[in-house]
């Protein structure tokens, strides 16, 4: 059974191997000829113009330096099955106009898979999904 | 990974391990159906893409040959060839990768697939407009084409993905598991017989001292 278990959590480790070693931010990635994040797994992902450029309309000018790239989409059992999170104010303000229903400055914001879709269809690369397991277990 | 229960050593150690390896896989089994139904969600996502990218290139693939037929027509099908040799084929693409949950999937980008009349490099004065028509629309092809491709690449990698995701959901939820869970009542059981031999004997011995 160990040789199973080792595989599982190989696995599960790997689960957040997509995820940027560090994010960048809007404003930071807006000079760059190639916008492009390294990875955990050492892959290089790069993000669509368009979409830098669509973000940088959503928001004002003076705050492209605090929005970090790529927004998480955060994936939980804790939320309960198909519910995702999103963690920051910038962040949530964005996911919010996308949706929207901005207008709320919120720190985290619950989301369902509808919108999770929706932000994902305007957004497939200035977005990642990250895992993440439920605590105390 | 296969265990028979006569090679299991029914101890509370045991026990205890198999405990922390249901409440490890319990976890894992949460967190891959998490990613398979969001593997699935882009699939159809990248599903819908993949229609809207495939309608308009064949919508600009069609305008494309129809303006080819009148220039051809208007030229002769002779020149036509000789300017489309005279023109440079060299264009540069830039393909990088993006990551979908741990698979890369192609961003195609190419710079500048439109050019002006005198940049396509056949004589303009030998040809006519509805050559620089046609060439103008199959650029424009050649754009959609290219993300038709990335798009069907990304299909093609989400749906492996999700195939893969969705075996080790499918080995953990009905082999992995329920094996763990039945390793865990069989040392539960027999540790509870052990109890109740030990129970009785003591009764045994508690009764032969009276």
């Amino acid at each position: 059974m160990d040789k199973g278990m080792e595989v599982l959590r190989r696995e599960v480790a790997l689960l957040n191997a997509h995820l940027p070693r560090k994010r960048r931010s809007l404003g930071e990635l807006m000079h760059e000829e190639r916008a492009e994040i390294g990875c955990r797994d050492g892959r290089v992902h790069r993000i669509h113009r368009d979409e830098l450029e669509y973000l940088a309309a959503l928001i004002p000018l003076e705050r492209a330096e605090q929005l970090m790239l790529p927004i998480f989409i955060e994936l939980t059992p804790q939320l309960g099955h198909g519910a995702a999170r999103i963690s920051g104010e910038l962040e949530c303000e964005v996911a919010g106009k996308i949706l929207g229903v901005g207008g709320r400055s919120l720190e985290q914001m619950v989301i369902y898979r509808p919108d999770a879709w929706k932000i994902r269809r305007r957004l497939p690369s200035a977005t990642q999904y990250a895992f993440i397991a439920a605590a105390g277990e | 990974m296969a265990v028979a229960i006569s090679e299991i050593h029914p101890t509370r150690g045991e026990l205890l391990k198999t405990l922390r390896q249901i409440t490890l896989t319990k976890r894992g089994y949460e967190l891959l159906k998490e990613k398979r139904d969001a593997l699935v969600m882009e699939f159809f996502n990248v599903l819908t893409q993949l229609e809207d990218a495939r309608k308009r290139t064949y919508e600009v693939l069609r305008e494309a040959y129809r303006s080819l037929s009148l220039a051809m027509v208007a030229m002769g099908s002779l020149e036509v060839r000789k300017a489309a040799a005279a023109t440079g084929i060299e264009l540069e693409i830039d393909i990088a990768t993006r990551s979908i949950m741990g698979v890369a999937v192609p961003v195609i980008e190419a710079q500048k697939l439109e050019r002006k009349v005198t940049e396509r490099g056949y004589s303009l004065v030998q040809t006519s407009a509805e050559l620089d028509l046609a060439a103008k629309k199959f650029e424009k092809a050649l754009a959609a084409m290219l993300k038709l491709a990335e798009v069907e690449e990304t299909l093609r990698l989400l749906a492996r993905e999700t195939e893969r995701t969705k075996r080790r959901v499918n080995s953990l939820e009905h082999v992995v598991i329920p094996r763990l869970e039945t390793i865990k009542k069989f040392i539960e059981r027999h540790l509870e017989e052990l109890e109740r031999e030990n129970f009785f004997r003591l009764k045994r011995i508690k009764a032969m001292i009276a």
